[in-house]
C-alpha cells in the first residue's frame, strides 16, 4: 500500500510528499440536492511546509481539510496521505493513521469538557499507549512551549478562547505528527492573540519541521503563510510560493 | 488497546458521571430500587417455596417413604393392592438406627355424613407413630386425633365443611338454628351458650362483597367468632358430638395381594403355570398340593417369607389370581377436624387407627402397609431433610439394621421424589412475579439507555474530536459502555445494599400472615391462615441480580455509541 515518498523541490529545497491530492472531487447530498464541494483538486504537500488555503466562505476550504485528514471518505481522484491511499484503507487504519500522524486544530477548539488542559494534551499520547512518565514529561515541555505551564490542571471551560486554542495546538503538537491541519485557528480569536498564535505555530515549524496548512479568510494567516494556496467553488484558482 | 488506553477511558467515564451529577444519581436511583426490589421479591418467593416444602414435609410427607417399588411407580393411582407385610420388622431396623417410622394403608374411598358424601383419600395410621413423623396432629382444630382400637377419623377441614361435619364455621342462619335445636336439646344455657359463639359475618369488611345473599330470610350467612377460647369449643363439639351430625360412613373397595388359599386346576394349568418365570415355577409348585377331594390346588406354605416370594412370583407373572377385593363398608365417627398449614392435610382426606381395619369389622388388611414413613428422630421442625435423610442414606441405615439387604421389591422413596409435579408447579409459580420483578428492571434499562442515548447525542462533537484524534469505534464504544456499565455498577450495589436491608427483617421475623387475614375482616378468607411468612437469603440472586444489572446496563449503551460512531466524523463535527 505504501508508495515511495516522492520529493519535492520549492524554491531549491528538497521536501518529502506527505499529502497528494489528485484530481480530488468531493459531493455532499444535501435534502435531496447534490452539493460539488470540491470540483477535481490536486495539490501536493511536502514536509516542513507551512501553508495557507484561502477562499471564500463555501469554497471547500474546510472540506478539503477533513479530506487530507483522512475524517472524511472521496467521492472521487485520489487522497495520499504519509504515502498511504486514504481510499483504500479501512475504518480502523484509518483511525490509526489520524492518531499516528495527523494532528487537527479547529476553529471551535474541541476541547473534552471533562478533561484538564494536561489531560486535553495528553489524550493523544495516552491513545498510543505511550508510558506514564513519558507523557508527564511530554506534556510539561509542551505546556511550557504554548506558555500555559500555569494552568495544567484547569478545565477547558475555565480559559480564554485564546488559551483553549493554544491548549488545541499543544494537543496536535504533542504526538509531534507529520502533518498539522489548522481549519481557521484564529478565527475566534482577536488581532493580538491570533498574532501570538500564529507566532507560535511559526516557532514550533522551524524548531520541529512540523508540516501546516491552514485554511483561512485572515489576511494575516496569509501574510505568515510562505505557500498560498487560493480556492473558489472547490477548484485551485492559484498556488503560490513565496 | 492498551491497558493504559482503557484507564484513560475510565477515567473519562467517570467524569462524564460526575459532570452530569443528577442524570447520574436519578439513572443509578431507578435500577438502585428495580435491583432490591427483584432481590427482596425473589427471596420473599424462595421464602414461599421453602415453606410450602417444609409445610409438605411436616405435614404430608415426611424424609422419605419405605414402599414397594410397583407402588411408587403407579404412585398418583393410590394402588393399594401394592402392599406390603411384616413392616414392623423395618419399624424396629429404623427405630434401631435412629429413625422414626410410620406405617399407612392409604386407600381411596367415599365418605357419606348424613348431609352428603364426597370421595375421600384415607389413611389407615398408627396415631403414635403418626405423631412421631409428622406435625399435622397438633393442627387438630376442633376435637381430638383419633385413638387405637375406636374407629375413629380425623378429617381435613374441607371435607367437614362439604360434609357439614362437626363445628360449622360459616353457617346460613337456617343451619345455625336446626344445629342449636339437636344440640342443645331444649336446654336454654346450651342454646344461648352456643348462640353467644356466632355472629352475622361482617360482609362489608371482607374481601368479597356477598350482601346480596342477605336479603333472604334465614339465609344469612353466620360466622363462629375469632376469639371463641379453646374451652368452649371443646363444650360446642361435646354438644355436637352428642348429636348424629359427626357419624360417617366409609366406603371403599380395597384391593389386597395375597397369596390365594385355593387355586382351581384350569387357573393352574392354563394361567398360573404359563406365566411364570421358570426359575419361580418350583417355588410355587412346592407350596400347593392338589386335592383330588375338592378338585382344587391347596395352599400348604406357613413361611411368611416363602409366602411373600410366591407372591412376588405371582405378581412378576401377571397372574390375576394373587389380587384381593374387598369391598367393606364401615362406620366410623369424626372425632377431629385437622386444619394445617398444608393444603394436604385440611382436604378431602380421613386418619383413621390402622389396627381397627385389620378384620373383617375393618378392612382385612391383615398386616398389610402402602408405606412406611420415615424420619429421623431428632430432625429439626424449621429444616428440609438433608444428606442424613436422603433415601440412600435412609436404605442404608434400614439395611445396617436389618442385618441383611432390603427385598428388591421394596425401596426408600426420598420426599422429592414425589414432588416432581409440584416442584414443577412452584416453579411456575414463582415465574410470574419474577417476570413482574424483571419487567421493572427492564423498565429501569430503559432509563439507562435513555441516559446513554442522550448523553451520546449531547456529545456529538466530543465523540467526532475523539475520533479525529485517532480513537478507534471500539474503543469509543468501550468507553460508553464502561460509563454505562458504571451506572449500572453504582445502582447494582446500591440495590443490593437496598436489598439486604429491606431482606433482613423479612428473613429474621417473617410476616404474620394470620394477623394481615384478621385485619381484613372474618369474611373473605374462607380458612384460617396460620402461618409466618419469612424470606431466605438467597446469595446467587443477591449477586446475580447485581452482576446482570451492570451488565445489561453497559449493554444498553451498545447501540447508540454503534450508531454515533458510523456518523462521518465531519458530521459529527459540525453537529450543534
Ligand atoms: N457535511 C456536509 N453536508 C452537506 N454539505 C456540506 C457539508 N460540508 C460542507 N458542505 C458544503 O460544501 C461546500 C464547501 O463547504 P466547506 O465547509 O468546505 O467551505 P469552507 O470553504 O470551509 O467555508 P467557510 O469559510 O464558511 O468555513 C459548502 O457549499 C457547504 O455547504
Ligand atoms: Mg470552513
Amino acid at each position: 500500500m505504501r508508495e515511495i515518498h516522492r520529493i519535492l523541490v520549492i524554491k531549491g529545497v528538497y521536501r518529502m510528499v506527505v499529502i497528494k491530492a489528485e484530481n480530488v472531487t468531493k459531493d455532499y447530498a444535501l435534502d435531496g440536492q447534490v452539493v460539488n464541494a470540491l470540483r477535481g483538486v490536486s495539490l501536493e504537500f511536502g514536509s516542513g511546509e507551512f501553508s495557507a488555503i484561502a477562499g471564500p466562505s463555501g469554497s471547500g476550504k474546510s472540506t478539503f481539510l477533513h479530506l487530507a485528514g483522512c475524517l472524511d471518505t472521496i467521492t472521487g481522484g485520489t487522497m495520499t496521505v504519509d504515502g498511504a491511499d486514504a481510499g483504500k484503507m479501512s475504518k480502523q487504519e484509518l483511525a490509526l493513521l489520524r492518531r499516528n500522524k495527523i494532528g487537527f486544530i479547529f476553529q471551535a477548539y474541541n476541547l473534552i469538557p471533562v478533561l484538564s488542559v494536561e489531560e486535553n494534551i495528553s489524550f493523544p499520547l495516552t491513545l498510543l499507549g505511550i508510558n506514564k512518565k513519558e507523557i508527564k514529561e511530554r506534556t510539561a515541555k509542551v505546556l511550557k512551549e504554548v506558555g500555559l505551564a500555569d494552568m495544567a490542571k484547569r478545565r477547558p471551560k475555565e480559559m480564554s478562547g485564546g488559551q483553549q486554542q493554544r491548549v488545541a495546538i499543544a494537543r496536535a503538537l504533542i504526538k509531534k505528527p507529520a502533518i498539522i491541519l489548522a481549519d481557521e485557528p484564529t478565527a475566534n480569536l482577536d488581532s493580538t492573540i491570533g498574532r501570538e498564535i500564529l507566532e507560535l505555530m511559526v516557532a514550533l515549524n522551524k524548531s520541529e519541521g512540523t508540516t501546516f496548512i491552514f485554511s483561512t479568510h485572515d489576511t494575516m494567516v496569509m501574510d505568515y503563510a510562505r505557500r498560498l494556496i487560493r480556492i473558489r467553488d472547490g477548484q485551485i484558482e492559484s498556488d503560490v510560493v513565496k | 488497546m492498551s491497558l493504559n488506553g482503557i484507564w484513560e477511558l475510565k477515567k473519562i467515564a467517570l467524569r462524564n458521571l460526575a459532570r452530569h451529577k443528577v442524570k447520574t444519581v436519578l439513572t443509578s436511583a431507578a435500577i438502585m430500587i428495580s435491583v432490591a426490589v427483584y432481590i427482596f421479591m425473589s427471596s420473599w418467593l424462595g421464602g414461599m417455596a421453602v415453606e410450602s416444602r417444609r409445610n409438605i414435609v411436616n405435614y404430608d410427607m415426611s424424609a422419605a417413604k419405605l414402599q414397594t417399588k410397583l407402588y411408587f411407580e403407579r404412585k398418583d393411582e393410590l394402588p393399594s393392592y401394592e402392599n406390603f407385610k411384616n413392616w414392623e420388622r423395618y419399624r424396629d431396623a429404623l427405630n434401631r438406627e435412629g429413625f422414626n417410622a410410620a406405617p399407612r394403608f392409604v386407600f381411596n374411598g367415599t365418605l357419606f355424613s348424613n348431609s352428603g358424601s364426597a370421595p375421600m383419600r384415607f389413611n389407615a395410621v398408627d396415631p403414635a407413630a403418626e405423631k412421631s413423623v409428622l406435625h399435622y396432629a397438633s393442627y387438630v382444630d376442633f376435637g381430638r386425633y383419633p385413638q387405637n382400637g375406636m374407629f375413629e377419623l380425623a378429617i381435613g377441614t374441607t371435607a367437614a365443611e362439604k360434609l357439614r361435619v362437626g363445628i360449622p364455621t360459616r353457617p346460613r342462619r337456617l343451619e345455625l338454628e336446626e344445629l342449636i335445636r339437636q344440640a342443645a336439646q331444649s336446654d336454654t344455657p346450651n342454646e344461648e351458650f352456643i348462640r353467644s359463639l356466632y355472629e352475622t359475618a361482617n360482609m362489608s369488611g371482607g374481601l368479597f362483597n356477598v350482601a346480596a345473599e342477605t336479603h333472604i330470610a334465614g339465609n344469612e350467612r353466620m360466622a363462629l367468632k375469632r376469639n371463641v377460647s379453646r374451652g368452649d369449643l371443646d363444650r360446642l363439639w361435646e354438644l355436637i358430638a352428642a348429636t348424629d351430625r359427626n357419624n360417617v360412613r366409609i366406603n371403599a373397595v380395597i384391593d389386597i395381594k395375597a397369596v390365594p388359599e385355593t387355586i382351581r386346576p384350569t387357573l393352574w394349568e392354563g394361567e398360573l403355570m404359563t406365566s411364570l418365570r421358570e426359575e419361580d415355577k418350583e417355588l410355587v409348585e412346592a407350596a400347593y398340593t392338589y386335592e383330588e377331594f375338592i378338585g382344587v390346588y391347596l395352599l400348604t406354605e406357613e413361611d411368611e417369607a416363602r409366602k411373600d416370594q410366591i407372591l412376588s412370583a405371582m405378581i412378576r407373572a401377571g397372574f390375576r389370581g394373587a389380587v384381593r377385593h374387598v369391598n367393606q363398608l364401615v362406620d366410623a365417627v369424626v372425632v377431629g377436624v385437622i386444619n394445617s398449614p398444608d393444603p394436604v392435610p385440611n382436604g378431602n382426606i380421613g386418619y383413621i387407627p390402622i389396627d381397627v381395619l385389620q378384620d373383617e369389622s375393618g378392612m382385612m388388611l391383615e398386616g398389610a402397609v402402602t408405606e412406611l414413613l420415615i424420619r429421623r428422630k431428632d430432625a429439626p421442625y424449621t429444616e428440609l431433610p438433608g444428606a442424613d435423610e436422603s433415601s440412600k442414606a435412609i436404605a442404608a441405615a434400614l439395611e445396617r439394621g436389618l442385618g441383611e439387604p432390603l427385598p428388591d421389591y421394596l425401596a426408600v422413596f426420598f420426599w422429592m421424589d414425589y414432588m416432581k409435579d409440584y416442584l414443577g408447579y412452584e416453579a411456575l409459580q414463582t415465574t410470574a412475579p419474577q417476570v413482574l420483578a424483571a419487567l421493572l428492571l427492564f423498565i429501569s434499562f430503559l432509563g439507562i439507555s435513555n441516559t446513554i442515548l442522550l448523553a451520546v447525542l449531547e456529545r456529538t462533537k466530543e465523540i467526532g474530536m475523539m475520533r479525529a484524534l485517532g480513537m478507534t469505534d471500539r474503543q469509543m464504544i468501550t468507553a460508553y459502555m464502561l460509563e454505562a456499565g458504571f451506572l449500572g455498577f453504582i445502582g447494582s450495589v446500591l440495590g443490593m445494599i437496598l436489598g439486604c436491608i429491606v431482606n433482613y427483617p423479612m428473613v429474621e421475623y417473617g410476616l404474620n400472615i394470620s394477623a394481615m387475614a384478621d385485619s381484613l375482616g372474618n369474611s373473605g378468607v374462607g380458612f384460617r391462615v396460620t402461618a409466618i411468612m419469612r424470606s431466605v437469603w438467597n446469595i446467587p440472586v443477591i449477586f446475580g441480580s447485581g452482576i446482570t444489572a451492570t451488565v445489561l446496563a453497559s449493554f444498553m449503551a451498545y447501540f447508540p455509541t454503534r450508531r454515533a460512531v458510523k456518523m462521518p466524523i465531519t458530521d459529527s463535527l459540525r453537529f450543534e
